[in-house]
């Protein structure tokens, strides 16, 4: 940044959980000179960013006995003195009806009493749509769009109040940043106007997520995927497949790296099919052992039903694998069919298993898309780029 | 109403006691049929649950008409908070030995050489049983089973096992040695159907392990009789065809692969209007599963309803459809053969015994949307099939699932216990 003013950006909604590819964004805005601001309970949550260019900034959890929770809003009013933005706060208060909604809202916003910032940025629908009242400040908002938020939620039954809001902050929203064309086109459908959207895709470190010196030449060929185990990855699908491929005589062993729910669901129906022992439960792993896995494995298989676009396909890309991936949110937009890897409808089994079978049988099919994959990601999917232009993205809204 | 009286032979009539987590529970009728039929031929027969909540009892018709059978079921004491089941250690101890001296002190004593000082906690735990003398101790599911067969060796009785689905789809599957202490101990097994005998067998089950088959039964006196069932014979053709399913909203009904195939159907251009009667925490990723095919016209999530309400859907329906992924036997499916509805269904479990292939309806392989879809299109063609397989299927569950010929089957179970 060459101005003299850098830019101040207030980031709410990051939470305590540690979600990587937020963690890289803020470390590359803030490479760039861009100060952040970030709204968590713990301050955990700067811990190993750049002191001077991240801050904290408290905002407790509505959790705890009642006396705890006044003595925080006691400590959040001194935090926030002399309150700057009383008269922010008393529109807010004023619109909640119960005594108790009352203190919910102060609860929320009090630490948003004073502090300065050019944007503010939600990561996550759901965390603009709590903190609705922000929009209120006349501080330009920005907004991101993923996936399920967007492409899933809206369409479940009972929703119409989380859809109506959704409208809202897409509505006030300065810019609304989406992850692929096809979230923005959920979006739009949504109510979006496109000319707010920008699409800038997630983005990969080659040089973290590099691929082996020597391709692996498993026997079994092995198969991995990296993903909560939830129903939303569509693994019933994978294993189905597997039992398909075994029928052609192709026994490949499938490692499915995270944690989730459906892991006895996964457990029953391997055995259910026979292929008990080619199924390998991993567990959450550590990044650096994930790349270990990625490295030592032939083929990368996404079988979900729903995505915004999966950043385990880019790293995958990124290490040299070939992808074979079902046709939904913005995977074609990563994966080209017959270029990269495969692309094959959702809920497939069958497409799903003639794609694998075609990679598993051919070493060279994999080593080329392969490659191809990994250039792609270099070239289209580079956190230089990804950074530049959320930087474009918030000046561009600093302005209104 | 009705009041049953004991019959006299029933003091000395050998001693059952069913275990159970809860009872009675709505989702669990055939335990209440079970223990009120078998107290109804004289048998002596009392029920241990952990947790029993008397709004539930009203339900039951059964139970209302017989006031006494409450003094038959007995609630354990309390497990948590763990301070206050340690503080009742010693009470426990002091009913135990004032209602069974015998038997208490004889438990005390083999089980302290086993257990040492851990006998006191199981002493608690099985306080009830103590005081009740079973001569035999039926787990009503396998899972319960597991960590308490030191009660053959310590309270000198019989111990037999129901094994209805669940316990040997799903639990301890990542643990070869789950059940190996039951197949060791246990006098006899009960399984709901052949699959689930297989499938022990598989886990470990040596195969002379004496066992019986008993399948769920229906009580035909809660359904209409044969001859006032409407047909949907009279149906104009190019009407819409309406298929049906009952089950909890689980993965493990197979709903998905369900929709997958209405979805053929429709782009086949057969009108239909596809209910599921049920709820459960699969309901969000099957809403979603509509929505990606399309089929929000014609798939309704209806909720859970009453068995009264279940009945009158059945009544209006054409086709009754199960794609169960897993399953144990599937009363579901037995309820839909008692109202003369033509049944398509996947092989998951006991359901290709539940279903006779090709005459009370279709058998189809597990997750093959192609083959249900066929079989769904055959019925949905073919209005005379529909009849003549529904009424095939109530003829069925006539001739082999009734409630008197479950309570025959379990009686001869027990008799050749002991």
């Amino acid at each position: 940044m060459a101005d003299s003013q850098p830019l101040r950006i207030l980031l709410v909604g990051l939470g305590t959980s540690e979600v990587t590819f937020l963690k890289r964004l803020v470390e590359g805005l803030a490479g760039q000179g861009v100060h952040i601001t970030i709204s968590s309970s713990r301050q955990e949550v700067i811990k190993g960013f750049p002191q001077d260019k991240v801050d904290w900034l408290w905002a407790p959890n509505w959790h705890g006995p009642v006396i705890l929770r006044l003595l925080r809003i006691l400590f959040m009013a001194i935090n926030a003195f002399p309150l700057k933005r009383r008269s922010w706060l008393k529109r807010l208060l004023r619109n909640e009806k119960s005594a108790r909604d009352k203190l919910a809202a102060i609860y929320r916003y009090l630490p948003f009493a004073r502090g300065h910032c050019d944007v503010i940025y939600f990561p996550w629908n759901s965390t603009a749509i709590g903190y609705i009242g922000l929009f209120d400040l006349g501080i330009p908002v920005v907004l991101s769009c993923r996936g399920s938020q967007v492409n899933i939620k809206p369409h479940l039954e009972g929703q119409e109040r989380y859809v109506a809001l959704l409208k809202q902050t897409f509505e006030r929203a300065a810019a609304v940043h989406c992850v692929s064309e096809d979230i923005l086109a959920n979006a739009v459908a949504l109510g979006l106007n496109p000319d707010k959207a920008v699409v800038i895709r997630p983005a990969v470190d080659p040089t973290r997520f590099s691929p082996p010196i020597d391709y692996p030449q498993n026997d079994p060929i092995r198969l991995i995927t990296t993903g909560s185990l939830i129903w939303r990855k569509g693994y019933e699908y994978l294993l189905m497949a597997l039992r398909q491929l075994k029928d052609k005589g192709l026994t490949a062993e499938l490692q499915i790296i995270g944690e989730g729910k459906d892991r006895d669901r996964i457990l029953f129906t391997s055995q259910d099919l026979g292929i008990f022992d080619q199924v390998i439960l991993r567990g959450n792993l550590p990044p650096v052992e994930v790349i270990n896995c990625l490295r030592q494995a032939d083929i990368f298989v996404l079988s979900s039903l729903s995505e915004g676009i999966s950043n385990a396909v880019l790293e995958a890309m990124s290490c040299g694998l070939p992808v074979v991936t079902t046709d939904c949110g913005g995977m074609r937009e990563a994966i080209r069919d017959g270029v990269e890897g495969f692309v094959v409808p959702v809920r497939d089994p069958e497409a799903l298993a003639e794609a694998l079978q075609k990679l598993a049988l051919d070493a060279n099919l994999r080593k080329q898309m392969g490659q191809v994959g990994r250039e792609r990601v270099i070239a289209q999917f580079d956190a230089q780029s990804q950074i530049e232009s959320f930087i474009t993205m918030f000046t561009k809204c600093q302005g209104q | 109403m009705k009041v049953f009286e004991i019959p006299k032979t029933i003091q000395d009539s050998p001693r059952l006691v069913l275990i159970v987590p809860a009872f009675p529970k709505l989702s669990e009728t055939f335990i209440v049929s079970k223990f009120v039929g078998l107290l109804e031929r004289g048998w002596d027969v009392h029920l241990v649950c952990n947790y029993s909540d008397a709004k539930d009892w009203s339900a039951f018709s059964q139970l209302l008409a017989q006031p006494d059978f409450r003094e038959r079921v007995h609630v354990t004491w309390p497990q948590s908070p763990r301070w206050l089941a340690g503080l009742l250690i010693i009470p426990s101890l002091v009913r135990g030995l004032a209602r069974s001296p015998k038997i208490a002190w004889n438990y005390l004593r083999k089980g302290s050489n086993r257990f040492g000082w851990d006998i006191l906690r199981r002493f608690y735990l099985d306080l009830e049983l103590i005081c009740l003398k079973p001569d035999i101790i039926h787990f009503e599911f396998g899972s319960l089973a597991v960590g308490r067969t030191h009660l053959k060796e310590l309270l000198d009785g019989k111990l037999t096992v129901s094994f209805r689905g669940y316990d040997l789809n799903f639990v301890g599957l990542d643990q070869p040695e789950h059940y190996q202490e039951i197949w060791e101990q246990v006098d006899s097994c009960h399984f709901l159907g052949e699959d689930l005998w297989n499938r022990a067998v598989r886990r470990g089950c040596p195969p002379e392990m004496p066992h019986k088959l008993i399948p769920p039964a229906i009580d035909l006196s809660r359904f209409p009789a044969r001859e006032n069932l409407v047909t949907q014979f009279a149906q104009a053709l190019g009407e819409s065809i309406k298929i049906l399913s009952v089950g909890r909203l689980e993965w493990k009904k197979g709903y998905e692969f369900a929709l997958q195939a209405i979805k053929i159907l429709k782009d086949q251009g057969i009108k239909c209007h596809y209910q599921i009667v049920g709820d459960g925490e699969y309901r969000d990723a099957l809403t979603f599963a509509r929505h990606q095919l399309k089929l929000e016209d014609t798939v309704e999530f209806v909720g859970g309803l009453s068995h009264e309400k279940v009945i009158q859907a059945l009544e209006k329906t054409d086709i009754f459809l199960h794609s169960s992924i897993s399953e144990g036997f599937c009363n579901a499916v037995l309820e839909a053969q008692a109202m003369a509805v033509p049944v398509v269904c996947s092989d998951a479990g006991g359901l290709a015994e539940n279903v006779e292939d090709g005459v009370t309806g279709f058998i189809v392989p597990n997750r093959d949307v192609q083959a249900t879809a066929a079989k769904l299109t055959l019925l949905s063609m073919d209005p005379l099939l529909r009849r003549s397989m529904g009424f095939a299927g109530r003829v069925r569950v006539e001739s082999f699932f009734q409630l008197h010929q479950q309570l025959d089957a379990w009686e001869s179970f027990y008799e050749g216990c002991l």
